[in-house]
This record gives C-alpha cells, sequence and structure tokens, in this order.
C-alpha cells in the first residue's frame, strides 16, 4: 500500500464522517417538527421493562400499562368510586348468596381483533388455560373453580369449590383481561414472546422487545365499558409506548415535548410542574408500602418489640423526606384509596414514648452508644428489600427514626435475583412489600399460611379461620367486618409495618386530556391530545 | 501464513469454550435462579407461594445435576439451538438478531470515530509548536479516558437533545438517534488513541531517519504524516484491538443512558434475571467480537509493516519486539 492511498483514505474518512454528522443535524430538526403537532400519535415513555408480552401472565407491569389498552375484561371498576362495577364483556352478572357461582351474560356483537367473536367457550378457556399456568399473576383468581358451563353461547356460569367473594373485583383486573383462542392455542413461552390478540380498544402494530411498542386503533370497536366516558372507538390513530429506564431521561423528554405521557419520580414532580406540565396522580389501592415482619425469628418474635418499633416510625417525617411529601402517610394496613380502607391511624401515630416503655419492659434496658441492649445482645432489626434508589430513601429515613429509641435498623438491599431468593425462602427479619390486588382478600394472599405466609406464621394460627371466613362471605357488609377485625390483628400484632400510602405521578403534556387510572393500570381509551 | 490463521482460529475456539463455561458455572453459582424471577416472587404482584417454585423449577429443567445441565446446554449450542429466553420465552437467536446490528452499528460508528478523533488530536498536538498550546493539547485525553460515559451521556442528553433539541433523547430510528452515543462511547477510545500515538509519533520523531528526512528538505507536515505516521501506528493499533472490548462494554452503558436496544441492553436485563439461555450468548458474542477484531489486527500488522514476518513461531514475540521498537 502507497502511502498517496493511506492518505487518501484518512480523508476520505473524514469527509465521510463532516458529512454524516451534517445529515445528522438536518435529520432531527425534522424529527423534532414531525413530533410536536401529532395528534393522532400519542407518546408515551415507559419506566418498567416488559418482561412478558401477555397480560394475563406478566409478573412486571406490561399488562398494567399496555396490556390494559389491548384487553378488555368482563367487568370494569368505576375509576371514581372502586366498590361501583360496571358492564364491560359481560352486560350484567349474577352472584349467588354463597358466592359460589358466577353467572356471566355476555355482551353481543364482540369481537377480537383477529375477528374472531367473543363466546362463552372462549371465556371459559381463557379461564381454564389460565388456572393451569400457576405462576402468572392472573392464576390466583381462577384457583378453585369446580366447573364453567356454557348453557348457551352468550351465558358463562363459573362455579367454585369454596366461596370466592373476590372474585367479581378480580375479574375487572387487567390480569382477567380476555384474549382470542388463536392466544390461548399457542405455549405460554410464544404468548410471553409475541403478546396476544384481545377485543381491546387498541390493536399491536408492531414491537421491538423492550425497545417500544406500537398500538393502533381497533377500526368498529363499539363496546367500551359504562365506567368509560366516551362510547366507541379511541381518540388516536397510534400510541407509540417507548422503554426507558433512565428517569432523568424520560423528564427531560417530556420537558422537551418528545413525549406526551411519562411516569415520573418523587423528585421530579416540582420540577415538571414549573415546566408548565400536568401531573397526574394516581393514589394505589393496594395495601399500603410497608415492612412484613417475619414472627418466627431474631428479636420481632416478641409483640412488644414488633409493637414498638411500629410505633417508633415516625410515617410524616418519611413521606415528607423521601417522597417530597407527596404520598400520605399509612393510616392502616390498606391504603385510604382502598374499599376495604380501615381508619387504623391510632395505632400508627408516631409514639416514642410508648414504644420506649414497651422496650423497657420488654427487657431491653441496657444502653450501650444510644443502641438497646438484653443479655448483651443489640436490639438489631435487618429490612430486607429490593435494591432500588426509591426503597433505600424511605428506609433510611426509619432508619434514623428508629435509632432515637435505641433500634439499630439495617438495611440489606439486594439485587432482584437475590431478594426474590430471600422471600421465597423465609430469609428476612422484615421486608418492604406493597400488593397488587385491591380487594380485601389480598390479606388472605400475603399472611395466610397457606399462601405467601409473609409473616411465617404457623400453619394453625388464630388468623386462617378469618381469612376462610372472609372468602366465603358475599354479604359486603359481614364480609367487611370479618376483614376490619383482619385489619386490626394484623396492624395491631405488628405483623404489617404500614408505613405510606403510594401515589404514582405520571407527567403529561398540556393539552393531553382524559388519562384514567385504575389503581396501577393506565386507561387511555378515553385519552386524547388537545 | 494460513498455518498461523487457522492456529489463531483454533485458539479462538478455545477462549470461546472458556468464556462460555466459566459464565455457566458462574450463574450456576450465584444465588437464585431464572425460577424465580419467572414467578415474579420479588413483585408486588405476585402470588406464587414458595411450593409452586419447586414444580416450575423442573419445568425449567434447574432441578438437574450441573453437569447435565452444562453438557445438555454446550450440545444444544454448538448444534445451533440457543434455546428461549427464561424471562420473555423469546428464541435467543430472534433476540440476538434484533439487536446484533444495533450494537455492532454503535460500537463501529463509535470505534471510527475514536479513530478519526484519536488520530487528529494526536497529530494536531505533535505539530503545534507552542508550548503551551501543545501541553493543554495533550492533557485533554487524559481527562477523554477518565470521565465515565455515564456523565458526559447525561450531559449530552441534557444540552443537545433537551435544552437545543438536537438530537433525540432515545431510540435506534436512524441516524440521529446515532450520533450522540457513538460520540460519547467514542470519547475514551479516541483519548487513548490520541495518548498513545501522540506518545509514539514523539518517539517515532527523534529517530535517526527523520533527521535523514528533514536534511532532504521535507516540510514538518510532510514528516508527519509521510513519514513518521506509518512508523508509529503499530501500538495504536494494538490499543484499538482491545478498544473493541471496551466498545462492547461501554455499549451497555451507552445503551442504557440512551434508551437503545442492543446486546448491552440485553444483557443488564438477561444478568437481572438470571435468564442464563441470553446471558450465555452475550459472553459469546462479546468473546468473539474480541477475539475476531484481534485476529485482525494482528494480520494487519503485515499489511503496515512488511518486515514483520506472522508466521515466526514465537508469535507474540514478533508482535512484541515491533511494538516495543
Amino acid at each position: 500500500m502507497s502511502r498517496k492511498v493511506l492518505r487518501r483514505g484518512a480523508l476520505a474518512v473524514s469527509l465521510a464522517s463532516l458529512t454524516a454528522l451534517a445529515l445528522a443535524a438536518c435529520g432531527s430538526s425534522s424529527s423534532s417538527s414531525g413530533g410536536a403537532g401529532g395528534s393522532k400519535t400519542l407518546r408515551v415513555a415507559l419506566s418498567s421493562l416488559s418482561q412478558c408480552n401477555d397480560p394475563q401472565l406478566d409478573n412486571y407491569g406490561f399488562g398494567s400499562s399496555i396490556g390494559r389498552q389491548i384487553v378488555d375484561s368482563l367487568v370494569a371498576r368505576d375509576p371514581s368510586d372502586a366498590n361501583k362495577i360496571d358492564p364491560w364483556l359481560a352486560k350484567s352478572w349474577k352472584v349467588s348468596p354463597d358466592a359460589k357461582t358466577y353467572t356471566f351474560h355476555l355482551r353481543d356483537g364482540v369481537t377480537f381483533s383477529n375477528g374472531e367473536k367473543l363466546t362463552a367457550q372462549v371465556v371459559k378457556d381463557n379461564f381454564v388455560t389460565l388456572a393451569k399456568y400457576t405462576e402468572a399473576t392472573g392464576s390466583a383468581f381462577v384457583q378453585g373453580i369446580s366447573s364453567i358451563d356454557t348453557p348457551n353461547a352468550s351465558t358463562v356460569v363459573i362455579k367454585f369449590a369454596q366461596p370466592n367473594a373476590p372474585f367479581l373485583q378480580a375479574a375487572a383486573q387487567y390480569q382477567l383481561g380476555i384474549v382470542a383462542e388463536a392466544t390461548l392455542k399457542e405455549s405460554q413461552d410464544d404468548r410471553c414472546a409475541n403478546g396476544v390478540i384481545g377485543s381491546g380498544p387498541y390493536v399491536t402494530k408492531s414491537f421491538t422487545l423492550n425497545k417500544n411498542w406500537v398500538l393502533k386503533k381497533r377500526k368498529g370497536y363499539n363496546w367500551a365499558s359504562t365506567a368509560a366516558k366516551h362510547q366507541g372507538e379511541g381518540y388516536f390513530q397510534q400510541i407509540d409506548f417507548t422503554f426507558v429506564q433512565e428517569a432523568s431521561v424520560r423528564t427531560g423528554a417530556l420537558k422537551s415535548g418528545q413525549v406526551d405521557l411519562a411516569p415520573l419520580t418523587f423528585q421530579d414532580v416540582e420540577g415538571a410542574k414549573a415546566a408548565g406540565l400536568q401531573t397526574l396522580s394516581a393514589p394505589n389501592r393496594v395495601p399500603a408500602v410497608s415492612l412484613e415482619v417475619n414472627t418466627s425469628k431474631g428479636v420481632l418474635q416478641d409483640e412488644k418489640v414488633r409493637q414498638a418499633f411500629r410505633d417508633a416510625i415516625d410515617r410524616q417525617d418519611v413521606v415528607d423526606k423521601a417522597t417530597s411529601g407527596l404520598a400520605k402517610p399509612a393510616t392502616g394496613s390498606l391504603t385510604a384509596a382502598s374499599p376495604f380502607h380501615l381508619d387504623q391511624s391510632g395505632l400508627l401515630k408516631y409514639d416514642p414514648k410508648t414504644a420506649t416503655s414497651l422496650l423497657e419492659s420488654a427487657g431491653w434496658t441496657q444502653v450501650k452508644n444510644g443502641i438497646r441492649y438484653k443479655d448483651g445482645k443489640p436490639l438489631k432489626i435487618t429490612v430486607t428489600y429490593a435494591n432500588d434508589p426509591a426503597n433505600t430513601q424511605f428506609l433510611q429515613v426509619i432508619q434514623a427514626d428508629v435509632k432515637k429509641v435505641g433500634i439499630d435498623f439495617e438495611l440489606r438491599a439486594l439485587p432482584t435475583d437475590a431478594f426474590d431468593k430471600a422471600l421465597s425462602t423465609g430469609d428476612y427479619e422484615v421486608h418492604r412489600w406493597s400488593g397488587a390486588l385491591i380487594d380485601g382478600d389480598v390479606l388472605r394472599t400475603l399472611f395466610s399460611a397457606k399462601t405467601l405466609n409473609k409473616s411465617q406464621l404457623p400453619a394453625n394460627n388464630d388468623l386462617e379461620p378469618l381469612f376462610t371466613a372472609e372468602q366465603s362471605t358475599s354479604d359486603p357488609a359481614k364480609r367487611t367486618k370479618i376483614i376490619d377485625k383482619l385489619q386490626q390483628l394484623i396492624v395491631g400484632r405488628g405483623y404489617q409495618i404500614p408505613i405510606f400510602d403510594n401515589v404514582t405521578y405520571y407527567g403529561a403534556a398540556k393539552d393531553l386530556q382524559g388519562v384514567a387510572f385504575d389503581d396501577s393500570a393506565i386507561l387511555l381509551y378515553d385519552a386524547k391530545l388537545g | 501464513m494460513l498455518q498461523y490463521v487457522l492456529r489463531r482460529i483454533g485458539h479462538a475456539v478455545l477462549v470461546l469454550w472458556a468464556a462460555f463455561t466459566a459464565t455457566f458455572f458462574l450463574l450456576y453459582a450465584l444465588p437464585g435462579d431464572a425460577s424465580l424471577t419467572r414467578a415474579g416472587i420479588g413483585s408486588d404482584s405476585s402470588q406464587v407461594s414458595p411450593q409452586q417454585l419447586a414444580q416450575i423449577r423442573s419445568e425449567l429443567g434447574l432441578d438437574r445435576p450441573v453437569l447435565v445441565q452444562y453438557f445438555e446446554t454446550l450440545g444444544n449450542t454448538l448444534r445451533g439451538h440457543l434455546g428461549r429466553s427464561l424471562q420473555s420465552g423469546t428464541p435467543v437467536k430472534k433476540l440476538f438478531a434484533e439487536s446484533v446490528p444495533s450494537t455492532l452499528e454503535l460500537a463501529g460508528a463509535a470505534l471510527l470515530l475514536a479513530i478519526v478523533l484519536g488520530f487528529a488530536w494526536a497529530v494536531l498536538t505533535v505539530y503545534v509548536r507552542w508550548e503551551p498550546a501543545r501541553t493543554a493539547l495533550g492533557t485533554v485525553p487524559a481527562l477523554g479516558v477518565s470521565i465515565p460515559i455515564f456523565w458526559t451521556g447525561l450531559i449530552a442528553l441534557d444540552w443537545l437533545s433537551f435544552r437545543w433539541r438536537l438530537f433525540p433523547a432515545f431510540g435506534n430510528s436512524g441516524f440521529s438517534s446515532l450520533v450522540l452515543p457513538a460520540v460519547v462511547l467514542a470519547i475514551p477510545s479516541a483519548s487513548v488513541a490520541a495518548q498513545l500515538l501522540t506518545r509514539s509519533l514523539e518517539t517515532t520523531l527523534a529517530s535517526p531517519f527523520i533527521a535523514t528526512v528533514q536534511a532532504k528538505g521535507a516540510s514538518r507536515l510532510r514528516i508527519l504524516l509521510g513519514h513518521a505516521l506509518r512508523n508509529s501506528v503499530l501500538p495504536v493499533l494494538t490499543a484499538l484491538g482491545m478498544t473493541a472490548g471496551h466498545l462492547i462494554g461501554g455499549s451497555v452503558v451507552a445503551e442504557a443512558v440512551f434508551t437503545r436496544s442492543g446486546v448491552g441492553d440485553i444483557t443488564v436485563r438477561a444478568v437481572d434475571f438470571q435468564d442464563s439461555p441470553v446471558v450465555l450468548f452475550t459472553v459469546v458474542f462479546a468473546a468473539t467480537v474480541f477475539v475476531v477484531v484481534n485476529l485482525i489486527v494482528d494480520l494487519l500488522y503485515v499489511v503496515i509493516d512488511p518486515r514483520i514476518q506472522l508466521t515466526a513461531a514465537p508469535r507474540a514475540g514478533a508482535r512484541l519486539q515491533r511494538a516495543a521498537a
């Protein structure tokens, strides 16, 4: 190779890169002008990545964001009143007094986006298939079904072996969104990988795993729930979801008009308001963000220590410092927005004096370097949690609070997989948890020795009869009483130490209207720009 | 020459096997496994009881002896059956067919930029005569090496995307979305190249043959570009071979900051979820890139310096001798 050739090559390379930069500058100006006035397309940035693209099977947030727009459920919860259940794919229903039999009458003329008709058989096949996939989120709702009958094409009769009062609420969840027969025929892996066919107002147009997801309007959609603000087709031609993990990038993209809707961290809410964006908030109706206590090991076996720990936490301080004052201090086991909320603010007020006397009466009397000791052992409680800055922030505030009464609160942040492992083996003293089900039955899921057993209670504990009663009572007033009792016991004995009622914030473009929330699920059917 | 290439390919296969095996057993030694994340145990919405986990583990074949799993996985990989992602169920082949081009595009653009910027900077540094400017120019690469790319990435986003709106903040669509990540990713590699080439050029310019060229009346620029550069380029080439590995590694960060899909992005998620089929393949992919680039670099030596003989038995010796000269 001659010298000349080498030099010419270098020149060509530098010219090429200069041209490239110039082209890039042109390209970007055209793309920003293209995005500005596009009211036909909604651009959403999401924080969590989808792991499985099926709202029935996913455990990590696909269902609550994208999946919810693709599938319809049998019934819908009214966004303004979670106790009110509205018709959706079912135009009417009947629940037997023993809460064992549910009869749904399906709406006529509903089709899936592949042209299949919604029939009683499809609904039956959905629930039967889901019950088999036990690790799926939605599966827990359809366990214990003894039979499903389809007396005619538009009637489904679901019978449970045991009374199952929470099922109507569950039927409104996206996890029980109905998918087409074509999807049910696919394997679990294929459903996760390829997404599902639903009857919802938007249909998958294209997607790249964990990069973006594009939905287009379902032409002829005409079966919205009566809980929605309008009927007929969705307002957007297209909805573009992009996964943006970095919170600062999401907020920057919102402020610079590159997206119309994105979740915000608490720290970014003020900045978003200052930049003239709307901030939308969705109070979570699930259990409060809490510390779940393992009663089978360490110092927390003693109920007095658990109660002292509960009383030593200044919840107002926690929300002020860790959530910029945006979340609310917990006033009960279930959040104030939950239809089953019981006000337990008396039990959850900051009371270091009572905490101190409880600890002293439990024998933690020696104090060395600000930490209490009993028989030479320090009063140390370790919290296990998934490593996430938001978790660390509020736990650090608690650490400082409880130090004042002599409790050494140690933070054990684990990567996701190690945290999973710790939970499944009971390797924790307390751990951070929230929940997913709006119905009061979530307490049974979390605390019964037969299910997740968060407090590691013995199999014959005295809560079990109440859990059974709660599940088998369909009379709302009686059932509420049982759930109230459960909440009193769970918080009173310090099995669950509620900290704050979480709230999810979204930043939205000035002219975006009609976005609604159903607990964590985001509803875009009524949404429009301008 | 042919014998040399064949031997290098043999080495490459060994390296790939070692990378595969080490990764497999490291994954196995980690606490937890894919069954936990598949069941979503750590997520708030999970309702799976620990008892159901055993069933999932056996469905995934995770309850079998580790050696059985190892040889089966190795055998499948050799036959081209890469399996499916344990988390999303997507075939690993499809996952990579979608992501490899994007990462190669990013790393390739960054490598090109690194070469152009690094060479231009080094030549400029050596060419400038005014001492303060020369010192200043010489310091910048040190800065470029030491600043982490997530920081430069976020700063670049803040100014060039959020404030001035010149480039999109995320995505892989089109050339404009490639500019920021490629520039940010190129900075450390360009700095290394600039540092090495500056030093090497200075050494070459002090050698006797330069005096001869000067005596013949060649201009400064001609001496620099025509005579010194080619004689100084070998150590930089070696460094650029190593850089290929850093670029693949750096793409993990760049893809996270700029929300690009690609191998780096997939790796992060796969590691987080102990998605072993995917992790195994990313490691093998990165090792392949590294091995191939270094092979190309070694072959380029012959092209640039005809005095080097690759057939010489102590291969590394010949290479080291030239590099040190």
